[in-house]
C-alpha cells in the first residue's frame, strides 16, 4: 500500500494522530476506575459536554452524519472502489462511522463516553483526509 | 645459622606481640565506645513532686512522649487514668519511627511548635519505660541537654493530681480499644468495623485488612457532580445493606483516614450513636502488629435501621444554612478548611472544579499542602494533631469556637475530618457545609472572594 518509502513516516505519524483520541479516551476509561480524581473528572466533563457539544440535539445531528458518511463510503467502495489502497481506506470509512454510530447511541454509560465518541470523530476525519489524500495525489 | 635462627624466632614474637598489642588496643577503644554509650543512655529521673512544683514554668517543657491516643485520653499500657498531663505537650516516640518524607526537618518544626527547646529543661514522661527513653535519645543527639524522665503511672494513680482528656476522645478508637473490641465481641453488642476507601477494586482492603472489616466505596454515600451526600432514603438503604443500625458500635478506618471521616460524619448526621474512627488510620493497627487478613468479607445487611434518617440533621447542613451562618456573622462562621492558595483563589485545588475563590464572608481555617491533606490537623503519623495547638491555630485566624462553626471543603472530605476533630474536643455547635466550594461556585449568583481576607 505505502510504495513510496517517505512516506511510510508520515502516514505512521497520521495513524498515531488518528487513532489517538480513541486511544486516550481508552485510557480515560481504565483510569476511571481506579482513580478517584480521573472518575470525578469525568463525571464534571460528561456533565459539561452535556450541555454544550454534545446537546441531544447535537448527538442526533452527529448520528445523522455519521449514517451520512458511512453511506457515501459505502457507495464509493462500490462505485469508485478500484485500487487496493482506496478500497482499504473506504472500508475504514465506513467501519469508522458504523462505530462512530454505535459509540453515540449505545454507549453512553461510559465513563468516558464524550472522549469516546470525540475520538472517533478524529479517526472519521482523517480517514476523509486520507481519502481524499488518495484521490488526488495517488496515480493507481 | 642458630643466630639466623634466634633472630626470625624474635622477629616472629615481637610481630605477634605488636599485633597483640594493636589487637587490645581495638577491643579498649570498643570497650570505651559502649561505657560511653551505656552512660549516655542513662537520664535522670524526675519525682512526682519536682514535676509538680516545676508545672507552668518558663523555663521547663513537660512532653508527653506516648502515642496520641494516651494524650488524647485514653487509658493505656497499665495506666489508672487516660489523658495527659495539663500543661504537657505532646511529642510522641511514634513519630520517630514514621517513614515520611523530610522527617528531620518536620520532627524540628514540631519542637519548635511545642517550645521544646534546648535552653529549657525537658521532662519527658511515658508510661511504659520506653517511650520517654527513645525521645530522650533523639533529643539528646540534637543538643539537648536538661532531660527528665517521669513515670506517668505514678501521677494517674493520684486522684489529686490533674490529668486533661478531651471530652469525647472516644471517638478517635486506639488500636488497642479496637482489638479489645473483636476480643470480646463488644460485649454482645453490635459492632461492625469497616475500612473505607474510594472504588469497588479496594487494593488497600485486598492488600489486608483488620480482621472481620467490611470495604465501605465512598461512592455508597455519594454522588456527583456536587459530591454530596445521597439523599436521606438511598442513605438509609446503604445503612441496611451494610448492617448499620442506630446502635451499632461502627469502627471506620482507611490506609488514609479521610474517607472514614467522611463516611463517620454521614452516618452520625444518620443517627448512628456510636461512630468511631481509628486514630492514625490502618498504620496504627499494623505498627501495633496486630492480626491482619486477606479474606474478603461480604456485607451483612439488617432490616430496620431503628430512626428516621437523619436522626442528628444538624451535623450537616446545605447551601441555604451555610448563606444564612454568612449573613449573621456574630452568630456564626463558615470555616474554610482548604490550602491557602484554594482559599485566596490561586488555584481551584481540583480538576473537576473550575471557579476560584471562597464564598464571600468566609474563614481560612487552615488545611494542608493541597486538596488531598491535612497537615495542619494531623501530627507526623497521622493522628490527630494537639487540640490545644488546633483551637490556639483558629483564635490567631479569628475563629471563635464558642460561635456556630460550619467547615467546608471543596466537596467535604477535608471537612469532615476537621467537624470529627472539632467534635472529640468537645465544640458544641459545629456542623458541615457538604456542598462546600464545588456547590457554591456552581451558582454564579453566589458572593465570591478572591485575595486575602480582611477578617
Amino acid at each position: 500500500m505505502i510504495k513510496n518509502r517517505k512516506m511510510f513516516l508520515p502516514y505512521l505519524l497520521t495513524s498515531i494522530l488518528q487513532f489517538s483520541g480513541i486511544i486516550l479516551a481508552m485510557v480515560l476509561e481504565d483510569l476511571s476506575s481506579k482513580k478517584m480524581g480521573v472518575a470525578r473528572y469525568l463525571v464534571f466533563k460528561k456533565q459539561e459536554f452535556a450541555s454544550s457539544f454534545f446537546t441531544p440535539f447535537l448527538i442526533q445531528i452527529y448520528t445523522i452524519l455519521f449514517v451520512i458518511g458511512a453511506i457515501i463510503c459505502l457507495l464509493l467502495l462500490i462505485t469508485k472502489g478500484r485500487s487496493k489502497g482506496m478500497v482499504f481506506s473506504l472500508l475504514i470509512g465506513v467501519a469508522a462511522n458504523i462505530i462512530g454510530i454505535i459509540f453515540i447511541q449505545f454507549q453512553m454509560e461510559l465513563q468516558a463516553y464524550h472522549f469516546f465518541v470525540i475520538g472517533m470523530m478524529i479517526v472519521i476525519v482523517v480517514q476523509y483526509g486520507w481519502l481524499l489524500f488518495n484521490r488526488f495525489f495517488q496515480k493507481n | 645459622m642458630v643466630l639466623q635462627r634466634k633472630a626470625l624466632l624474635f622477629l616472629l614474637l615481637g610481630s605477634f606481640l605488636l599485633l597483640s598489642a594493636c589487637s587490645n588496643s581495638n577491643a579498649t577503644g570498643k570497650s570505651k565506645e559502649t561505657d560511653k554509650k551505656e552512660t549516655t543512655d542513662v537520664f535522670q529521673t524526675i519525682k512526682t513532686d519536682d514535676l509538680k512544683a516545676n508545672l507552668g514554668k518558663e523555663d521547663w517543657v513537660i512532653v508527653d512522649t506516648r502515642s496520641n491516643d494516651a494524650f488524647n485520653g485514653w487509658a493505656l499500657d497499665g495506666v489508672k487514668r487516660g489523658g495527659h498531663i495539663k500543661g504537657a505537650v505532646d511529642f510522641s516516640a511514634d513519630w520517630l519511627k514514621v517513614k515520611v518524607d523530610k522527617k528531620d526537618k518536620k520532627l524540628k518544626e514540631a519542637l519548635k511548635s511545642k517550645g521544646i527547646s534546648t535552653d529549657k529543661k525537658v521532662v519527658l514522661y511515658d508510661a511504659n519505660g520506653k517511650d520517654a527513653q527513645t525521645v530522650a535519645e533523639y533529643l539528646k543527639n540534637n543538643g539537648f541537654k536538661n532531660i527528665y524522665k517521669f513515670d506517668v503511672k505514678e501521677w494517674a494513680a493520684n486522684q489529686d493530681l490533674a490529668l486533661e482528656s478531651y471530652p469525647n476522645y472516644e471517638m478517635l478508637a486506639s488500636s488497642t480499644w479496637v482489638n479489645d473490641l473483636i476480643n470480646n465481641k463488644n460485649n454482645g453488642n453490635p459492632y461492625k468495623i469497616f475500612e473505607v476507601s474510594w472504588g469497588d477494586e479496594a487494593k488497600d482492603y485486598k492488600k489486608g485488612h483488620i480482621p472481620g472489616a467490611v470495604h465501605i466505596n465512598t461512592d455508597e454515600v455519594e454522588e456527583g457532580p456536587v459530591w454530596n451526600r445521597l439523599k436521606d432514603k438511598k442513605l438509609e438503604k446503604f445503612a441496611l445493606k451494610n448492617g448499620i443500625t442506630t446502635d451499632t458500635t461502627v469502627v471506620l478506618y482507611g490506609s488514609d483516614s479521610m474517607p472514614a471521616f467522611r463516611v463517620a460524619v454521614i452516618l452520625k448526621y444518620m443517627g448512628v450513636s456510636d461512630v468511631r474512627v481509628l486514630n492514625g488510620g490502618f498504620a496504627s493497627w499494623k505498627n501495633a502488629s496486630y492480626q491482619v487478613e486477606k479474606k474478603v468479607n461480604s456485607k451483612k445487611s439488617v432490616a430496620s435501621f431503628g430512626a428516621v434518617v437523619p436522626a442528628n440533621p444538624d451535623y450537616i447542613i446545605d447551601l441555604p444554612e451555610a448563606k444564612t451562618i454568612l449573613a449573621d456573622k456574630n452568630t456564626g462562621t463558615l470555616v474554610d478548611i482548604r490550602s491557602w492558595d484554594e482559599f485566596i483563589g490561586k488555584i481551584s485545588g481540583y480538576d473537576y472544579i473550575e471557579a476560584k475563590g471562597r464564598p464571600a464572608g468566609a474563614v481560612w481555617g487552615h488545611a494542608g499542602s493541597d486538596s488531598s491533606h491535612l497537615e495542619d490537623f494531623r501530627s507526623i503519623d497521622n493522628t490527630m494533631r494537639n487540640g490545644s495547638e488546633i483551637l490556639s491555630m483558629w483564635e490567631k485566624d479569628g475563629i471563635n469556637p464558642d460561635k456556630k462553626l460550619a467547615f467546608y471543603c471543596g466537596t467535604g472530605w477535608r471537612a469532615a475530618e476537621v467537624l470529627f476533630y472539632a467534635d472529640v474536643l468537645g465544640l458544641k455547635n459545629i456542623t458541615l457545609y457538604d456542598g462546600g466550594w464545588n456547590e457554591w461556585s456552581m451558582d454564579p449568583s453566589n458572593p465570591v472572594e478572591k485575595g486575602k481576607s480582611n477578617k
